[in-house]
């Protein structure tokens, strides 16, 4: 009993004097990407600086413990022990990213945020704080104080395109004068500042599926408007014949910096297109007066 | 380029020469349909004063385009249709390829191929059994894959009432990502391969029954110079269709679908997720959600009624719908009738959609209403009515982020003719409007009215014993809101005759346009069109479009140097046409 007294002992004292020696200073962006694989990919969203500045300069080996708690403290996801990897902290500063301090390989998320993340690749909106602090890597004791900070994470919604219509056709006449273009406002976290929308028009051509000219043609129109969620577009083309017109249109969001309102697998920060055609009915009904008459004749 | 347009003349006319009517009595084996053709876009731009960057082009300055179509057919059963178009000049701007445009870095062969403004298809047919090659755009169903274009081979069979099919190949080449801004830069691409299969039954008009299964994954080791924003994604869905067409017009419609998306394949596996072997393996940006849709009602010659309802999970994600967006659910009625001797049409719909269910954002409900109401009184006068109303609401006064915006358009469109022994006219009136409004329920808790006014006039005189179509307009557009006033007149006329013994179309349009903007001084705008298409013989057309714009401003634009700046805009589209049949 004894014998194991004094090995206890002895390991909290190398636990005290590693202590003594290592610090953390862990800063966290307070609106990170909303999906938690993304904070590994951008840069500046967590970074934890590890000081190793003991009087006997050594090599330390250690875990990184995360834990995420919702605002009034609830644990929500830890990391496992376990399968966290060891870190080899030299003498001096080491610089880690959020790969280290949220891996979420190495997570455990309880309950309903499990399958929320499962999901959706992200926590319910709200804010929660990620707590960090150095274990040991032999044993779960930590050598390091707990620093936590709050994050808040809001998913970007783009606008929806509202008019016109998708498939709505157009008089053709109306629509050589000018084009109304109305969609729903982007929000993006706590709103800072009013999105820029950058509305493009392209020309679906004949042999041409509306993504495809999407992709493939110059834009006819490619205009910014600062905040507000309507344009009137003076397209300035002759549309008045018998031929349908098909057109496509998208958005595409930016704050006031510049930066992309991006969602996951759409890095381009459009919104979901739509097809709009512009025609002349009145050609048709022409046609079949001028038909009809015709054939009034012969009879 | 000189190569393929004379490539292209030789076959021209070696087809021509191939394909002329066969005048023996015994009939041909084989023969040709279709079309081949080539067109030359001429843009040109002045802009008075020079350098200002009051207008910039909105087209390449020149293109070239060829389409080669012939269906080639042996026979009652195999036919073999070619799908070739493609453009001699890069001009992409969006998605992956955007930045290859002239001037900048040069696309590789494999690059060009799979370049969305080409296409390079075969789709020979031997009865039910289609092989499919090169460029194919498929659409095996609403959830699984279809709004992509993908180079590539597969096959599509369709014994009795059974159907499989399966294709695999690229819808872009890796593209390594070049610095901008001059040349433009271009964004960059992982190489992206798809896999697709369907296996069911389907008798045309009775009932569809289909098991799809459609992969997409991005080639990390694709690029040297990987894309700084784009991440390489991976995707998965399988899907259950079921269609079912009754009697009397009834149908059933449904699929139900399980996807599996990677944000990012670099990312280490997942413990937590399920993967879904062998077909992906889940990582930590792994989303596994379902998609479903529905729809039922009925089709008859006097009316039609039905429902739809289609939700989309906020992780489900698949590379053969790339801008669907996910976390929502939309809901619609819609029925269609006619009455009073069938002189009155009536369609009408009512949907909403809720946005952001899984709350990881603000959540927002949407709500469409639409009815088109035409009663023809007589022979002489009909009426038209529509309506639309939009309302959409996110969040509310008490949330981060709270709209509140409603939309109600109201347009009027009486049509009068009446005849004479020589002609008819045609008198058709359009009112329309626009109401809209925009509540921030947060602050600065601003609210937007913005209303338009829309009234056109259109007179067509319709001849009996003369060739000539003219039509004549005038349009008056009004919108105001707070702070802003825009006003626009226009005049517009066409006219339309044949020539050349009714072998030469000519259409021509003239546009004047008046606009002004709050108390600036006005501004002018004119646009003159002609259309030609000359049938030089049975199989050959030559078609030529030109197109002039002129725009000069008042004082709007704010500096006394570009008071009465303008710009001058003209377009030529040219092109022969060769019919083979």
């Amino acid at each position: 009993m004894k014998k194991y007294s004094l090995l206890l002992f002895f390991i909290a004292a190398m636990q005290l004097s590693v202590k003594a020696q290592i610090s953390i200073n862990f800063v966290l962006n307070a609106n990170p990407p909303a999906r938690l694989s993304e904070w590994s990919s951008k840069a500046g969203t967590a970074t934890l600086v590890i000081s190793n500045m003991g009087p006997v300069q050594q090599t330390k080996r250690c875990r990184i413990r995360s834990e995420i708690k919702t605002i009034d403290g609830t644990s929500i996801a830890v990391t496992d022990a376990l399968r966290t990897r060891i870190i080899t902290v030299s003498p001096g500063n080491t610089v880690l990213s959020a790969a280290d301090v949220l891996p979420l390989e190495a997570m455990q998320f309880t309950g309903s945020y499990n399958s929320k993340l499962q999901q959706t690749g992200k926590l319910p909106m709200g804010t929660y704080q990620l707590c960090v602090r150095l274990d040991s890597a032999d044993a779960p004791i930590a050598i390091t104080a707990q620093q936590c900070r709050n994050f808040t994470v809001t998913a970007v919604q783009l606008p929806i395109l509202i008019a016109p219509a998708p498939d709505q056709i157009l008089n053709a006449i109306v629509a050589q004068t000018a084009i109304t273009f109305r969609w729903t406002n982007a929000f993006r976290g706590v709103q800072q500042d009013v999105p820029n929308y950058t509305i493009q028009v392209f020309e679906i051509l004949s042999h041409q599926t509306p993504l495809q000219a999407l992709r493939s043609n110059q834009p006819l129109l490619n205009t910014t408007i600062k905040g507000q969620t309507q344009y009137i577009w003076r397209p300035q083309l002759p549309f008045n014949d018998s031929v349908a017109h098909p057109f496509i249109w998208t958005l595409r969001t930016t704050d006031a910096q510049g930066a992309l309102f991006t969602t996951e697998g759409n890095d381009d920060g459009r919104s979901e297109p739509q097809k709009f055609i512009i025609q002349n009915k009145l050609v048709a009904i022409k046609s079949t007066m001028k038909e009809n008459k015709e054939s009034q004749k012969q009879d | 380029m000189k190569t393929i347009f004379i490539t292209l003349l030789v076959l021209f006319f070696a087809t021509e020469n191939f394909a002329q009517p066969d005048t023996t009595k015994k009939q041909n084996p084989f023969s040709i349909s279709g079309t081949m053709g080539f067109t030359y876009e001429g843009y040109g731009l002045h802009v008075n004063p020079s350098g200002s960057g009051i207008y910039t082009p909105r087209r390449p300055w020149n293109q070239l385009r060829f389409n080669f179509q012939p269906v080639m057919k042996w026979g009652k059963n195999f036919t073999l249709p070619f799908n070739f178009n493609f453009a001699a000049i890069p001009t992409n701007f969006a998605g992956p390829y955007s930045g290859f445009v002239s001037g900048g870095p040069h696309q590789t062969i494999g690059q060009w191929l799979t370049n969305p403004m080409n296409n390079f298809g075969l789709n020979p047919k031997y009865k039910w059994a289609e092989l499919q090659l090169g460029t194919q755009y498929l659409k095996y169903s609403d959830l699984s894959t279809g709004d992509i274009g993908i180079f590539g081979a597969g096959f599509d069979l369709h014994p009795k009432d059974f159907m499989i099919k399966f294709f695999t190949g690229t819808s872009q080449q890796g593209v390594d990502y070049v610095a901008g801004p001059s040349p433009p830069g271009i964004i960059g691409a992982y190489k992206r391969n798809h896999w697709m299969f369907q296996i069911g039954k389907e008798k045309e008009g009775k009932y569809k029954a289909a098991f799809t299964l459609a992969k997409g994954v991005d080639k990390v080791n694709s690029v040297t110079v990987p894309p700084p924003t784009n991440l390489p994604q991976e995707s998965f869905v399988f899907s259950f269709l079921l269609d079912k067409y009754f009697k009397k017009g009834w149908y059933f419609k449904s699929e139900f679908a399980q996807g599996y998306y990677t944000a990012d394949v670099t990312t280490p596996l997942s413990t937590t997720t399920i993967s879904f072997k062998p077909f992906i393996d889940a990582r930590t940006s792994t989303t596994r959600d379902f998609a479903a849709e529905g729809s039922v009602g009925k089709k008859s010659t006097n009316y039609d009624i039905g429902a739809s309802v289609k939700y989309i999970g906020a992780g489900f994600k698949t590379t053969g719908y790339p801008f669907l967006q996910p976390d929502h659910l939309d809901y619609t009625l819609n029925t269609r009738f006619n009455a009073w001797k069938n002189k009155i049409n009536v369609t009408a719909s009512i949907g909403g959609r809720k946005n952001n269910m899984s709350s990881t954002t603000i959540a927002s409900d949407q709500l469409i209403a639409n009815v088109n109401w035409f009663t023809q009184f007589s022979d002489k006068f009909n009426l038209n009515i529509n309506y639309n109303n939009f309302g959409f609401q996110a969040g509310s006064s008490t949330s981060i982020f709270g709209v509140k915006n409603v939309s109600n358009d109201l347009s009027i469109n009486p049509t009068y003719s009446w005849s004479t022994t020589t002609m008819t006219h045609l008198l058709s009136l359009n009112y329309s409007y626009s109401k809209y409004k925009e509540n921030l329920l947060v602050f600065p808790f601003t609210v937007t009215d913005n209303n338009t006014h829309t009234v056109l006039l259109t007179y067509i005189p319709v001849y009996f014993n003369k060739n000539i179509t003219p039509d004549f307009s005038v349009l008056y557009f009004d919108n105001q809101m707070t702070g802003f006033k825009n006003s626009l007149l226009t005049i517009s006329s066409g006219l339309g005759l044949p020539a050349l013994k009714k072998k030469l179309q000519l259409r021509g349009q003239i546009q004047y346009t008046n606009g002004k903007l709050n108390s600036f001084s006005s501004n002018n705008n004119w646009i003159a069109s002609l259309n030609t298409d000359w049938k030089l013989n049975k199989k050959l057309s030559w078609t030529t479009y030109m197109s002039t714009n002129y725009f000069k401003y008042g004082d709007e634009l704010g500096l006394s140097t570009l008071i009465g700046a303008n710009y001058l805009e003209s377009t030529l589209r040219t092109g022969l046409q060769f019919k083979f049949k």
